[in-house]
């Protein structure tokens, strides 16, 4: 896979987070908890597998390959996407805090990318934040029926929101290239300045929620997973002290990531089983048309 | 008027092709059977998406994950929306819920089995759902308007989803050997369920939905109608159905067929399907697992400001 | 759990119709489901709520993308318009194979090969 552009490490990180993360919420369709929440929800599935075939389009001339193969014809280790995406949906509670999380973090980077100097890419995510407010307005209304819900309610949300928080903040780890895409205006602002930004919004709609006890939990359990002794710190993100802190007023990242690797194809166990299926039709019977 | 005299002036206008509106006055014998049936409807609706769900995750091509998500949305849909009908008469859905997960209520065989290939989503897609728009074709014609105007909602979005199945089909009929294989291998083995599906021949003069006006044409003449729309069809792709009998009889006017054989038939709706309990055992778990996200609108005090 | 009617209507100034009805607890959940569930193949573009007993009727404020705004066709007959086309080669196809499977049928209803070889 040619990897050198960094826009097609761009666009590849965007689009996988829209198509696993879609294939997750698709996989509530038929039994979510609610039946008018399962035709709303699943219709949020079908807009992220929607916009993920949008980029792959655009990513087909860098990448010489048509969306199909990029979405079922990859190796795991060539996806993109940040390991929050492929975790399994748990319950009602994990899945409504990851998608508050995420499609708050997506509404951050697309407004950003509204802005991209690689035109093509502006105009689709145009396109894509007309969807987007919906999921927004989504995540909204779950967000304060849970938190101002009944004790199990704001308590399972509570759970799923500290379960997220970590690998959350890894949808803004570095790109591969970013400092070239940052430059040409590609990206009109880093990863860590668009955290920034994001860090920002959920640490005061979790304040406003008496829930930012989830922020300093994370920071105290993940505190936990500090350096031996001696000094050393293992190579790899996977084992790095990821971190947010108190400063100034507000909530900002420090250190390195949790969860993180995704944007450089390292992914966990939960990932294999999905591609596994996911792929496993398209892989049995090789060239053929559906 | 006696209760016997309403019931009289009520089947009159029944015969009469008068169609009972929402909040009208019901002969409880009317009533109750109507119930029954649209929450069987409902109910055949909601397990209905299971089979087909377990294929989502699976999908070749970005386009059939997201058509066939859309049509296993829409199953859900229709569930929401017959459910709606049936309340309406005045049971909650919480209790038709709750009565479908733990065994009291039924639904329609085909949604007992097993998928094992997508051959069996272009099945269930194409013939399941073309046998499901035959019998709701017939249903608009029923004599509770809110049915008919959850109907009119609803065959149209089964037509749709008969078009991705017919695609689903000849993509399969007309590629490699082993596509045209799987979905051959998926008719063979749903043949028998979807005889089943319309019904034993019944004696129309002892079928009380029929008398009501509820349904309006004898399982036999459905059965009829999906020979003569499907079987030709899938002769036209070189596609066998797994009954030496099946032919039509010009002097006759009719299909004939071989007797499938129905003690299948009874042990499943009496929810002895190769998948029922499993299925039903799912769902369960997500119900009661859940119970929590209903406490949220069921009035469940909210924490305080 | 309230019951809220569901109205639409095909242009301004025609009367709100009832398409449908929902079960939700407060309008602005209503408002929020309400779209998914009645108009998500695009069957009109603003919608209407009104609460079973009360005379209210709660027009939606931000109707912008009711029925989805990218790639939605697979929703639609215009998704499918390709089908008909198909399923008249891949016909021919069978019939050049030999495959079609000639049993008696009801009148009109007579193998494509004849069709085929007449056309």
């Amino acid at each position: 896979m040619p990897d050198q552009d960094p826009r097609l490490a761009l666009l590849l990180s965007v689009a996988d987070d829209e198509l696993i993360l879609g294939h997750r919420h698709s996989e509530w369709t038929g039994w979510a908890p609610y039946l008018e929440e399962d035709l709303a929800f699943s219709s949020l599935g079908q807009d992220e597998i929607g916009h993920a075939r949008l980029l792959y389009e655009l990513a087909e001339p860098l990448a010489g390959k048509d969306p199909d193969t990029l979405a079922l014809g990859r190796r795991p280790e060539e996806y993109r996407h940040a390991i929050l995406c492929e975790r399994p949906n748990r319950d009602w509670g994990y899945t409504i805090a990851r998608q508050y999380l995420y499609d708050t973090a997506d509404d951050v980077r697309l407004a950003a990318l509204e802005d991209s100097s690689f035109a093509e890419l502006a105009a689709a995510v145009k396109t894509i934040r007309l969807e987007e407010r919906y999921h927004l307005d989504h995540a909204r209304q779950w967000f304060s029926r849970l938190a101002a819900g009944p004790v199990q309610a704001r308590q399972r949300f509570a759970e799923g929101l500290e379960a997220a928080m970590g690998e959350a903040m890894a949808l803004f780890e570095t790109l591969p290239g970013e400092k070239v895409l940052v430059d040409d205006g590609v990206l009109p602002a880093s990863n860590e300045e668009l955290l920034a930004e994001w860090l920002g919004r959920v640490g005061q709609q979790l304040e406003e929620a008496t829930l930012d006890w989830v922020l300093t939990e994370h920071a105290r359990a993940a505190g936990e997973m500090v350096p031996t002794s001696s000094g050393e710190i293992e190579e790899g993100p996977s084992l790095s002290v990821p971190g947010i802190e108190r400063s100034d007023g507000k909530w900002v990242h420090v250190g390195e990531f949790a969860g993180a690797g995704g944007r450089r194809g390292k992914h966990t166990d939960d990932f294999t089983e999905l591609w596994e299926e996911m792929t496993s039709l398209y892989r049995a019977v090789p060239g053929a048309t559906w | 008027m006696t209760y016997a005299e309403r019931v009289d002036e009520f089947k009159a206008r029944i015969d009469a092709g008068d169609k009972i509106q929402a909040g009208e006055w019901l002969p409880d014998e009317y009533r109750r059977s109507l119930l029954a049936f649209i929450e069987m409807h409902a109910n055949s609706e909601v397990m209905g998406c299971l089979p087909e769900r377990e294929w989502i995750p699976r999908a070749p091509t970005l386009r059939r994950k997201l058509s066939l998500t859309a049509k296993v949305q829409d199953e859900a849909g229709h569930a929401q929306i017959l459910y709606r009908v049936a309340e309406d008469l005045g049971k909650s859905r919480e209790q038709m819920f709750d009565d479908l997960v733990n065994g009291r209520t039924k639904f329609h065989n085909v949604f007992h089995y097993p998928t094992e290939s997508w051959g069996d989503v272009a099945v269930i897609g194409w013939l399941i759902d073309g046998a499901a728009l035959v019998t709701q074709k017939a249903l608009l014609e029923s004599s509770y308007e809110p049915y008919i105007r959850a109907m009119r909602r609803i065959c149209p979005e089964e037509s749709l989803h008969l078009r991705h199945g017919e695609d689903l089909t000849l993509e399969l009929v007309s590629g490699t050997p082993e596509q045209r294989e799987m979905f051959q291998d998926a008719v063979n083995r749903w043949w028998s369920p979807i005889m089943h599906f319309f019904g034993p021949p019944s004696k129309p003069d002892r079928d009380v939905l029929l008398y009501w006006g509820i349904k309006t044409r004898s399982n036999e003449d459905l059965r009829q109608e999906f020979f003569s729309t499907y079987v030709p069809k899938l002769w036209d792709l070189g596609i066998s159905v797994p009954d030496d009998e099946l032919r039509y009889d010009e002097e006759r006017g009719e299909w004939i067929w071989g007797d499938p054989g129905w003690d299948e038939f009874w042990q499943v709706v009496r929810g002895n399907g190769p998948m029922t309990k499993t299925r039903l055992s799912w769902r369960k778990a997500m119900w009661d697992h859940h119970a929590w996200v209903r406490d949220i609108f069921a009035g469940v005090p909210h924490a305080a400001a | 759990m309230h019951v809220w009617d569901v109205l639409s209507r095909r242009r301004d100034g025609d009367a709100w119709e009832t398409v449908g009805s929902i079960n939700a607890p407060d309008l602005d959940l209503a408002m929020l489901l309400a779209r998914e569930t009645h108009f998500r193949h695009g069957e009109g573009t603003t919608f209407a709520l009104r609460r079973r007993g009360e005379d209210a009727v709660h027009e939606c404020e931000d109707p912008g993308g009711i029925g989805g705004v990218i790639g939605k066709e697979y929703r639609r007959q215009d998704g499918y318009v390709g089908v008909g086309a198909k399923l008249k080669r891949v016909h021919a196809e069978m019939a050049a194979r030999g495959v079609v499977i000639d049993r008696p049928r009801p009148p009109g209803h007579g193998p494509r090969q004849r069709e085929a070889a007449g056309a």
